[in-house]
């Protein structure tokens, strides 16, 4: 049934450092005072409030309804009030704020009603992914995309494999290791509605090889499990980014993702085990997405761990309870050392794709201004999209963008490979970031002016059809006017020669 | 450790230009020694001259 | 002699032909050149190039009538890429226009707001909703920043503000002008 394993170019061999947070087991964080919420966890529209400030809510209530087709819905992670409703600082690499709900917890946890469903089978898939919709579920990875769609197979496709991608590749961050430990039928449970909501007929478990207790914890919750044998667990070799979507297709199953398509389009769809046991929790207990495990780890964190934590958690409140040692204003990373941001407020919360914080890494790259580049071509060489990183650079930096995209920028996964080994310390990830969002902006305003023309000609038309029909109404009265005073003229005239008769006929008489 | 860089990745590799260089150079102590073997030894003056206006210019 | 003078009289004149056909069959409708400047034009239709809007400007452009550095909203970009397009040389802005500004909003001051519909009628995109003796709002959406109602308001209540970035449009800062390290310390 193995077949032989893929590869993928270029890569790194990363120093894994998740030792420090796997030592203990997933511990709960305690109920901070106050949860923000915010409305737009996910990819797709912001959530809309569905109460008001003062609402008394139980712990699992929507608070937030889905708006548009690419969205999920909001819920309240512990019973207590509505404070307020409002701009609140966000976790976005920008530092800015965006409209959050905030939640004074009231300490008694109270749950809602929960719906349970024993047997999924009996529901139809489209039941399932509205229940899975409703109870807010996105991809726990890091992207944060509406997980109900990806679930979807739609009517131009037919997924093949479900790929449950377990390989979190990124250095320090164990939360899915942990999960896949300690709750392996849970997550076995929601990969049984997936294939059934998918109609897959086959299901991949994709783990690094430097993760042993959790394949041999996922192996025995398999072998208990004797109507899931088209599920198979695959071990992959430990490299930087295998966890990458793209990346991990290929090394499971050797195709290729083609440039500007989807998994789906090659009959693959990938969920991360934490979205996985999401699903089965909500599908089977009736609970919404509420918390998650997060992985808090780094040199300056002594007690790092996973902690389940629900959202809206002060990452302070997080930080606190895990003794860090960071000194006041000392940026931290949200997610792993490659891919993450670093924020500097402290006043965030845990939100639905915070898979780990890191205070302080080993290997940190040291303040350096970059040199020139010197052609070495290092960066090619570890480019797991097989991208010209440095022909990239050059376009970005002199911000010729369409260039950009001639060399596929729009591949690059920012992955961080080939700032990492680039021996100038050139930022190269910090040039493709800038000029995706340039790019993306560019597009914006073109699409607004586009609408701003349109919106200018059709207001042009209507001013001249305004001015036409004036016209026309102005004609029509003169016509009128003309008309009724030649009426009025003919009348005189007639009687005006009715009286000269007259007067003639008198003149005769 | 806490973080200087202010974006992704944090992480750096021992990479450095002067590695690179080094390796150069060391890749070309070969190609002199069998050019000193064929052609003479005016090829190491050939090596000092162009080592000397390259520094000279470049500095 | 002749030969030659037969053969060439003939390719003359099936080649003539062939153009003459070519003209009509493939003509062109219009001066695509004016479409193409226009889309480079903002859109923001607010007449600081003295125009009364975009397309005129653009006509005038395309007729060799005006310089390309009238358009202050599109600014340095905007000229860049109509130089790219007529190949001449790139320009600084026209400082008779104005002076490139960051995007901009207009917003009404609903309490002050007397509902007279003159700035209905000053946008030039539609962009305002209200009707006579009725509180007036921008549909900040269509906005393009043009400035055009500001002046005929009685009453003052329009204030342009600046468009704050969200996290939706945020973007990257530009690493070359940056500093991305954490100034550590002392």
């Amino acid at each position: 049934m193995s077949a032989p394993l893929g590869d993928f170019p270029g890569g790194l061999k990363l120093p894994g450092h998740k030792k420090r947070s796997t030592q203990g087991p997933i511990r709960k964080t305690p109920i901070s005072k106050q949860l923000v919420l915010p409305l737009q966890q996910h990819i797709g529209a912001a959530a809309v409030p569905i109460v008001e400030v003062g609402d008394k809510v139980l712990k699992g209530q929507r608070i937030a309804r889905a708006e548009g087709h690419v969205s999920v819905c909001l819920h309240a992670p512990s019973s207590g009030v509505i404070t307020a409703i409002g701009e609140h600082a966000i976790p976005h690499p920008s530092g800015l704020s965006a409209p959050c709900i905030t939640i004074e917890t009231d300490g008694e946890d109270r749950w809602i009603d929960r719906q349970q469903i024993k047997d999924f089978r009996q529901h139809s898939a489209h039941e399932l992914r509205q229940i899975i919709r409703d109870a807010g579920i996105v991809g726990l990875g890091g992207a944060g995309f509406p997980s109900f769609i990806k679930l979807n197979p739609g009517v131009h496709h037919s997924v093949e494999t479900l790929l449950i991608n377990g390989a979190e590749c990124e250095p320090y961050i164990s939360c899915d290791d942990m999960l896949m430990r300690e709750r392996a039928d849970g997550i076995l449970d929601g990969v049984e509605i997936m294939l059934f909501a998918l109609r897959a007929s086959r299901c991949i478990l994709a783990i690094e090889d430097n993760k042993p207790e959790a394949i041999a914890a996922m192996r025995y919750a398999l072998s208990g499990r004797s109507h899931l044998s088209q599920t198979e667990i695959v071990v992959v070799p430990t490299r930087y980014p295998t966890g990458g979507e793209k990346q991990l297709i290929q090394v499971v199953t050797n195709k290729q993702v083609p440039t500007n398509k989807l998994p789906i389009d090659i009959g693959i769809v990938c969920h991360n085990p934490g979205t996985a046991y999401a699903v089965g929790r909500a599908i089977l207990h009736g609970e919404p997405l509420i918390s998650r495990v997060v992985t808090v780890t780094g040199t300056d964190v002594p007690h790092a761990g996973n902690f389940e934590t629900l959202f809206g958690t002060p990452i302070k409140d997080l930080l606190v309870f895990c003794e860090t040692r960071r000194q006041p204003d000392e940026p931290f990373i949200q997610g792993g050392p490659m891919m993450g941001y670093s924020l500097a407020g402290d006043d965030l919360p845990i939100t639905k794709t915070a898979n780990c914080i890191l205070v302080g890494v080993d290997d940190v790259a040291p303040p350096a201004q970059p040199l020139p580049c010197i052609r070495c071509g290092d960066c090619a060489d570890v480019c797991p999209a097989s991208l010209l990183p440095q022909q990239l650079y050059w376009y970005s930096r002199a911000k010729d963008f369409d260039k950009t995209r001639d060399y596929n920028l729009f591949d690059c996964i920012e992955c961080g490979c080939c700032d990492y080994v680039c021996p100038s310390k050139i930022p190269l990830v910090s040039y493709f970031r800038f000029a995706k969002t340039e790019i993306m902006n560019q597009e914006r305003e073109r699409h607004k002016s586009d609408l701003a023309r349109q919106r200018h000609e059709s207001r042009l038309e209507r001013l001249e059809r305004e001015a036409q029909e004036k016209e026309e109404r102005q004609r029509q009265r003169k016509a009128a006017l003309a008309a009724t005073k030649a009426a009025k003229a003919k009348e005189e005239d007639s009687t005006n020669t009715a009286e000269a008769a007259d007067s003639v006929t008198e003149e005769k008489a | 450790m806490p973080i200087f860089r202010l974006s992704p990745p944090f992480l750096a590799g021992a990479n450095r230009v002067t590695l690179q260089m080094l390796q150069v150079l060391l890749a070309l102590i070969p190609a002199v020694i069998a050019m000193t073997f064929y052609f003479g030894p005016g090829v190491l003056i050939n090596v000092t001259l162009a080592v000397s206006v390259a520094l000279i210019t470049e500095a | 002699m002749l030969t030659a003078i037969i053969a060439i009289t003939l390719l003359a004149l099936i080649l003539g032909l062939v153009l003459g056909f070519a003209s009509i069959r493939f003509k062109v409708q219009g001066d695509p050149i004016v479409d193409q400047i226009d889309k480079i034009l903002p859109q923001t239709q607010c007449g600081q190039c003295s125009f009364a809007g975009c397309r005129p400007y653009a006509e005038a452009i395309a007729a060799g009538e005006v310089d390309i550095n009238r358009c202050p909203p599109g600014g340095e970009a905007t000229i860049q890429a109509l130089a790219d397009l007529l190949d001449v040389e790139p320009k600084p802005l026209d400082e008779e226009c104005g002076v490139e500004k960051p995007k901009m909003l207009a917003v009404i001051d609903e309490a002050r707001c007397i509902g007279c519909t003159l700035c209905i009628q000053a946008c030039p995109v539609d962009a305002i909703l209200g009707a006579a003796k009725h509180m007036h709002t921008v549909i900040a959406n269509e906005c393009t920043g043009c400035e055009l109602c500001v002046e005929p308001c009685p009453v003052d209540c329009i204030d342009m503000v600046e468009t704050q970035p969200n996290p939706h449009t945020w973007r990257w800062p530009d690493p070359s002008h940056v500093d991305l390290q954490r100034r550590t310390g002392s």
